[in-house]
């Protein structure tokens, strides 16, 4: 039994990171029906960037993580408005591609610049255990689950409470529309996208102060954030929570009771499972489709 | 009969597209389906051939029971039909596009498209003959190998027309056929689907708003308004019905 | 139409005759490279640009080909012209498979799902050890007799011919494709769906049955690199060398015939241009995706009018 509470709460730690770390792919993935391959590379460079600003130039985890925020985000709207933008209008395929290119183009790059030695972003939290009852968890982990939760709940605030979220919500609904009502959805594209990359790469800070940061886990991170959002349906900020801890409960509960190696193919079964049942994720609005 | 829809519904979240709507067309007719914008007439349509299932109600085609199968499968059926929003290959020629539509005379069969024999030469020689036919049958044998995307909408039309004959049905859909022609345009359509019934295609059944076209054409007229039907009969009686009038027109103050 | 044939022909016609004029080991290795790639090249165009989906999992239909031809060689003795043909057909059996699975999705999902259908399979490979021996992977699989009494000029040189014939054999069986019923539905799919249903096409089985041709090409590839590298280990899942297919294709030019040959010919040639570079070779690559992407995106062939159904008389 205790062996069960210990397996879920692991999943539920890594759920929330899985969680986090699939907001910004599926905000983009909604609002802008585009399929950021390049997502998990973004997570990468948050995780490097993190070590280089607390480890190398020694600023504080939490103004590194601010730094990384911000600095990801401008990033973000950068390449929307000179790559995205000129895609925007053509098939869904055209940007795929151009995601793919992008992600090959940072992976590798980063690759030249950093190496192949994982690194680790420093936390301000020892790895002291923590206990909550016959279950163990380390308090940085703690940490940065709390972390974790602050950012999705201050994503969800400002999506739900500002005006620009309704912006963005209501170019999400229909673009025509909120253009012809004075909205300048470029710029709304402009801002989810920065908003997506901001998040991936803070995800990639906090998570590299637990697990380490290097660049040749781009691929693995953008297929987990994928198997979250396809679980979870696309857009949709409870389905990124909802998945994010399922998969996590899932890997823990099958490398704790069945196997370690296989972990990683769970996900992909859910996936694949999930496809067959119900598409468009649990907490899609989408019916039938032509 | 060849086509028989009875009390056919269709809710769409709680809104009620169709309604108990019954109608037939018998071999030999055209008949017109109109109605007010809304009135449900395409979603009927959808529902004939397939591209959605009905609520409520069924389908039958020369008395065996059709509902809900899906459109290719109806195609083969000998039910074939246009859409309102003009729809054609646009990346491919005139030529092409009809020849597209030839695709049930044509081999389906996994080896013969790898390893081709006589047969199958001398099929995609008729086929491309058949093709060649049809676009002149509906006059636009000029823009043969124009590719589609720089027709002019008139010319569209037609083409979709074409597109549907080379499937070969025997029961031709079409919905809103003169939709953006202009009177010349609309009379030669007219003439081209005056010669289609008695040839291989034995009714047609079109959604139209081009009043005068369907009084022309029609033998039997069904009107539909807010999802239900709202009357039914020749072009003449259609033509005096009050409540028609009146869905049209609106009542007089 | 006529011009993209004869070009295809000419070019046959120069691979026949090059080793001839070129004696040498390492032209010939790139040789072997082009051929195989022309063949996946070609295999993953026929979806992307005649289904018009995006199969990023189409590594899978190769690396099947290429463990089922070490294994059948290596465990039953099989020869090359049992293996590579097993390769293809095992290479449709999963096409068949996963086709039927992923085909009832449309746009990105299907491009995750294909994908994650190749990441099981890597990780199978990786980890059920008593069948592929894991990331250790097959090695001494077997080459053809007949090539293993040559040295080493005459065993690439074999190698060479055996895939031009194999290349050929594709562009073949492509062209025969686009030019029929079967190949003009799966056109029509790509252009309109609706119409295409209307007049009698069943998408769901002509994107099926392209697929599973693309994927018996892969798996014939696959096998082919079996023999020819005689290792195969669960990298012949990795994400990279669905990478250069894809370039491949967008260089090229999707949905021609010979979009795919001038793609695997120039990427192959740069590939190894940048041999030396490894990660930096990839920056580039990923950077000409882009430029491609935004600047060509029907590719180099796309100036080159696309190719007519057929020629009416």
């Amino acid at each position: 039994m205790d062996l069960l509470l210990q397996l879920l709460a692991n999943g539920l730690v890594n759920g929330t990171f899985y969680a986090l770390s699939a907001l910004g792919l599926t905000l983009v993935f909604g609002l802008m029906r585009v399929v950021n391959f390049a997502h998990g590379e973004m997570y990468v460079i948050g995780g490097l960037l993190g070590w280089v600003l607390t480890g190398v130039v020694g600023l504080d985890f939490f103004t590194s993580l601010a730094v990384v925020v911000f600095g990801m985000g401008v990033a973000g709207w950068l390449i929307d408005r000179v790559l995205v933008s000129r895609v925007r209008d053509q098939d869904e395929e055209v940007g795929l591609l151009l995601m793919i290119g992008l992600s090959i183009f940072l992976a590798n790059s980063a690759l030249l610049v950093f190496g192949t030695t994982p690194r680790r972003v420093l936390s301000p939290f020892p790895t002291k255990p923590f206990f909550l009852g016959p279950v163990v968890v380390t308090q940085s982990r703690l940490f940065v689950v709390a972390l974790c939760a602050a950012l999705i709940v201050a994503a969800h605030l400002l999506i739900q409470k500002t005006a620009l979220g309704q912006a963005m919500r209501a170019t999400f609904q229909d673009a025509m529309a909120a253009r012809l009502a004075g909205i300048r959805t470029e710029g709304i594209y402009g801002f989810t996208f920065g908003l997506g990359t901001a998040l991936a790469g803070a995800a990639g800070t906090l998570l590299g102060s637990i697990y380490v940061a290097e660049p040749t886990n781009g691929g693995l991170i953008s297929l987990k954030a994928f198997v979250v959002v396809i679980l979870g349906g696309l857009g949709s900020f409870a389905g990124a929570i909802t998945g994010g801890l399922i998969l996590g409960v899932t890997e823990a509960l099958w490398g704790g009771f069945v196997s370690t190696n296989s972990v990683d193919a769970i996900g992909f079964a859910l996936v694949i499972v999930m496809l067959l049942v119900r598409p468009y994720g649990l907490f899609s609005k989408r019916g039938e489709r032509p | 009969m060849m086509l028989d829809v009875v009390a056919i519904s269709k809710n769409f979240d709680g809104v009620a597209a169709v309604s108990d709507v019954s109608f037939a067309v018998q071999s030999g007719e055209i008949v017109a389906l109109i109605g007010p914008n809304g009135a449900g007439k395409t979603t009927c349509f959808n529902i004939v051939t397939g591209y959605i299932k009905p609520s409520a109600g069924r389908v039958f085609l020369d008395g065996t029971e059709v509902t809900g199968r899906p459109p290719h499968v109806m195609a083969r059926l000998g039910v074939v039909r246009t859409f309102q929003k003009t729809s054609i290959f646009k990346n491919l020629s005139v030529f092409e596009n009809v020849l597209v539509g030839h695709h049930l005379q044509g081999t389906t069969s996994i080896w013969r498209t790898f390893l081709p024999g006589k047969t199958e030469r001398e099929s995609e020689r008729q086929l491309g003959e058949s093709a060649h036919a049809i676009v002149e049958l509906v006059g636009l044998g000029p823009r043969m190998n124009t590719d589609a995307a720089s027709l002019s909408c008139g010319e569209l039309r037609l083409l979709e027309v074409a597109i549907a004959l080379g499937a070969k049905p025997r029961l031709l859909l079409l919905d809103e056929p003169a939709a953006g022609l202009n009177t010349q345009e609309a009379v030669q359509l007219a003439g081209v689907l005056r010669r289609l019934v008695g040839t291989n295609i034995r009714a047609l059944l079109m959604v139209e708003h081009n009043m005068s076209m369907v009084m022309s054409v029609s033998h039997r007229i069904v009107v539909m308004n807010c999802g239900k039907k709202l009357a039914e009969g020749p072009p003449e009686q259609i033509r005096a019905h009050p409540q028609v009038i009146e869905a049209y027109l609106g009542k007089a103050a | 139409m006529r011009l993209q044939r004869n070009l295809i022909f000419a070019a046959f016609a120069l691979g026949v005759v090059l080793p001839l004029l070129l004696r040498d080991e390492y032209l010939m290795h790139i040789g072997v490279l082009i051929m195989f790639s022309i063949m996946l090249a070609t295999s993953f165009n026929l979806i992307v640009g005649y289904v018009g989906e995006f199969p990023l999992g189409q590594t899978a239909f190769f690396g099947i080909g290429a463990y089922t031809a070490a294994l059948l060689s290596l465990k039953f003795g099989a020869p090359a012209y049992v293996t590579i043909p097993a390769g293809g057909i095992l290479g449709g059996v999963f096409g068949l498979l996963i086709g039927s699975i992923t085909l009832r999705l449309r746009g990105p999902f299907f491009v995750i799902v294909t994908l994650c259908f190749a990441e099981v399979l890597q990780l199978i490979a990786n980890n059920w050890i008593a069948l592929t021996n894991g990331p250790m992977g097959l090695s001494g699989v077997p080459k053809p007799q007949w090539i293993d009494s040559q040295g080493v000029l005459g065993q690439k040189t074999s190698f060479y011919y055996i895939g031009l014939l194999m290349a050929a054999v594709t562009l073949h069986l492509a062209y025969r494709f686009v030019n029929s019923n079967v190949g003009r539905a799966a056109i029509a799919m790509r252009e309109n769906r609706l119409v295409a249903q209307s007049v009698g096409i069943w998408p769901f089985y002509f994107g099926l049955v392209t697929f599973i041709i693309a994927a018996i090409l892969c798996g014939f590839a696959g096998a082919f690199y079996a023999h020819y590298i005689s290792f195969v280990g669960p990298e012949v899942f990795d994400f990279s060398v669905m990478a250069s297919m894809i370039i491949m294709v967008l260089v090229g030019g999707k949905g021609t015939l010979i979009g795919p040959v001038i793609g695997a010919i120039l990427v192959v040639l740069l590939e190894e241009y940048l041999r030396d570079f490894k990660e930096l070779r990839l920056s580039i690559f990923g950077l000409v995706v882009v430029a491609i992407v935004i600047f060509l995106p029907r590719g180099l062939m796309g100036f080159v009018r696309r190719q007519k159904l057929y020629k009416p008389k």
